[in-house]
């Protein structure tokens, strides 16, 4: 009798500590649970900080990008100072000559106009022998076909003016809402040429060889910076006179731009390093050191593309970047 | 020392001894947690001890061979319990895994766990040295581990313990044999 109510207060000592036990992992489980709970909201609130720290990245990366632009375009300013410059001067001029010889037209005019209006027919040899020999003094033929001249003159350097503008617009704005815009790479190449040609003139002649291409969908105004960078770039690494050689092809559902040199070349240990940002070989305040890096970064990211470099030190280099033409399926259906 | 060893531990006695000798233990040895014990918590290693000595007094046996014959218990518990550390594994490359896999593991579930480590010579096929270090010296429930380990992947195994002096804590060498 005694050993079975033995047996029991032990069983009933034993219950109660499986009973406590349980109390106890039910706390722990609670505790646990909250905490649980604090460090899910903990996650998620550095998750909305993160995608805020996100967001702010890529609108200083657009800014960065978009100075780098700016910047390369101060480095190119004084050239297109020129390059305004040389067509405002010689338009001034032609306007001043036609201004001064105005005034002989309009006494030809008048003299016309007192011609119109003779009565007596005695009179009309007189006025025309006078219109004859103001034309004879005057030099009338030679004024006409001057300012003929000086018109077609005028209206090309105003058109070289326009194109320089309008070369300069495409390439300080900044894409619409970084929107894909189909365009064609033989046309963004020209618009960068008519940019950089002053600056790069007397250095280098630029020889196209552009196969016809299909329109493709892209970011224009990022590739007119790439092709501007990898022009620039080319041009400086010549010496004197030499040929930058700007060719396109259409191949594998790619567009393939080959911009060739025969300038001094990048050395092995440079080549490494060439997309690094801020990595420049030029002197100080020459080169921003992102314009190839940048360009890196607007065909592989934002084109989905490529760019090679292959180079021999003395021989010149040759850049060839491949754009694929269906970036809209690669991206899917969103305008990155 | 973590709550499960304790669990094991009632769990060992109740079976092998009976209730009656467990009550007991608590009775004698008057533990603060009372001997209430949950697996996720923390409980002192003295209470582990003193009821080994205790047991050892009750029993007669040596209370090496208790903390010895307690791993051997252990060890198809746990492997029961996680069988992710031994699934598809031979002993050998079981035994290579407690240092950086199963420690690491467990450190995760519980961060504040005091574990020994180990190093490695991996001396041939057979043949595996490992050191045990630790502040603790509880040689003799790794002992116990690696033979349920042995049992477990159904292998026999001969173990030499050699201790290396030390200015902390414990370091033993255990030289195994896989047969």
């Amino acid at each position: 009798m005694t050993t079975e109510l033995q047996e029991i207060a032990i069983l009933k000592k034993a219950l109660e500590r499986e009973k406590k036990a349980r109390q106890i992992s039910e706390e722990l489980l609670e505790s646990k649970s909250r905490e649980l709970y604090f460090a899910k909201e903990k996650i998620a609130n550095q998750y909305k900080e993160l995608e805020g720290v996100l967001e702010k990245l890529k609108e200083q990366q657009t800014m960065l990008v978009q100075s780098e632009k700016m910047a390369s375009i101060g480095q190119l300013s004084a050239g297109i100072a020129h390059e305004i410059n040389n067509p405002i001067g010689f338009i001034k001029s032609n306007i001043e000559n036609f201004k001064e010889v105005t005034p002989t037209i309009l006494g030809l005019f008048n003299l016309y106009n007192e011609f119109l209006k003779i009565e007596k027919i005695d009179s009309f040899k007189e006025k025309l022998d006078e219109i004859e020999s103001y034309k004879e003094k005057n030099d009338i033929n030679f004024i006409f076909e001057d300012i003929t001249g000086l018109l077609d003159e005028t209206v090309e350097g105003l058109d070289r003016v326009r194109e320089i503008v309008s070369g300069l617009n495409n390439f300080s704005h900044i894409d619409e809402g970084d929107k894909l815009i189909h365009a064609n790479i033989n046309d963004l190449i020209d618009s960068t040429i008519k940019v950089v040609k002053n600056e790069i003139q007397y250095k280098a002649e630029i020889k196209k060889e552009y196969s016809a291409l299909p329109s493709i969908d892209c970011y224009p105004g990022q590739l007119n910076q790439v092709f501007m960078n990898l022009i620039v770039n080319a041009s400086q690494a010549i010496k004197e006179l030499g040929i930058i050689i700007v060719k396109t092809s259409f191949e594998d559902d790619h567009v393939v731009i080959r911009i060739e040199d025969n300038g001094s070349g990048i050395s092995s240990k440079n080549i490494k390093k060439l997309f690094t940002p801020f990595f420049t070989t030029k002197e100080v305040g020459d080169g921003t050191g992102l314009g190839l890096s940048i360009s890196y970064s607007i065909v592989k990211n934002k084109h989905k593309g490529s760019i090679q470099i292959e180079s021999e030190e003395g021989k010149g280099s040759v850049f060839s970047i491949r754009i694929p033409t269906n970036l809209k399926s690669i991206n899917g259906t969103r305008d990155e | 020392m973590k709550g499960i060893v304790f669990t094991i531990f009632n769990k060992m006695i109740e079976d092998n001894f009976g209730l009656e000798v467990w009550d007991g233990l608590i009775e004698r040895t008057k533990p603060k947690s009372e001997g209430v014990y949950t697996t996720a918590e923390t409980y002192p290693e003295a209470e582990l001890l003193n009821y080994v000595v205790a047991l050892s007094e009750t029993t007669n046996i040596d209370a090496y061979d208790l903390i010895k014959t307690f791993g051997e218990f252990t060890f198809p518990i746990l492997a029961e319990k996680y069988p992710v550390f031994v699934e598809g594994k031979e002993l050998k490359e079981f035994l290579l895994s407690v240092h950086d896999v199963i420690h690491v593991e467990v450190l995760k579930l519980y961060p504040e766990a005091q574990l020994p480590t180990f190093t490695y010579e991996d001396v041939s096929e057979n043949k595996l040295v490992m050191i045990y270090e630790s502040k603790n010296d509880l040689r003799a429930f790794a002992e116990g581990l690696i033979n349920g380990a042995a049992s477990f992947f159904k292998k026999g195994i001969n173990q030499e313990l050699q201790e290396i002096n030390v200015e902390d804590g414990f370091c033993v060498k255990f030289t195994l044999l896989i047969s």
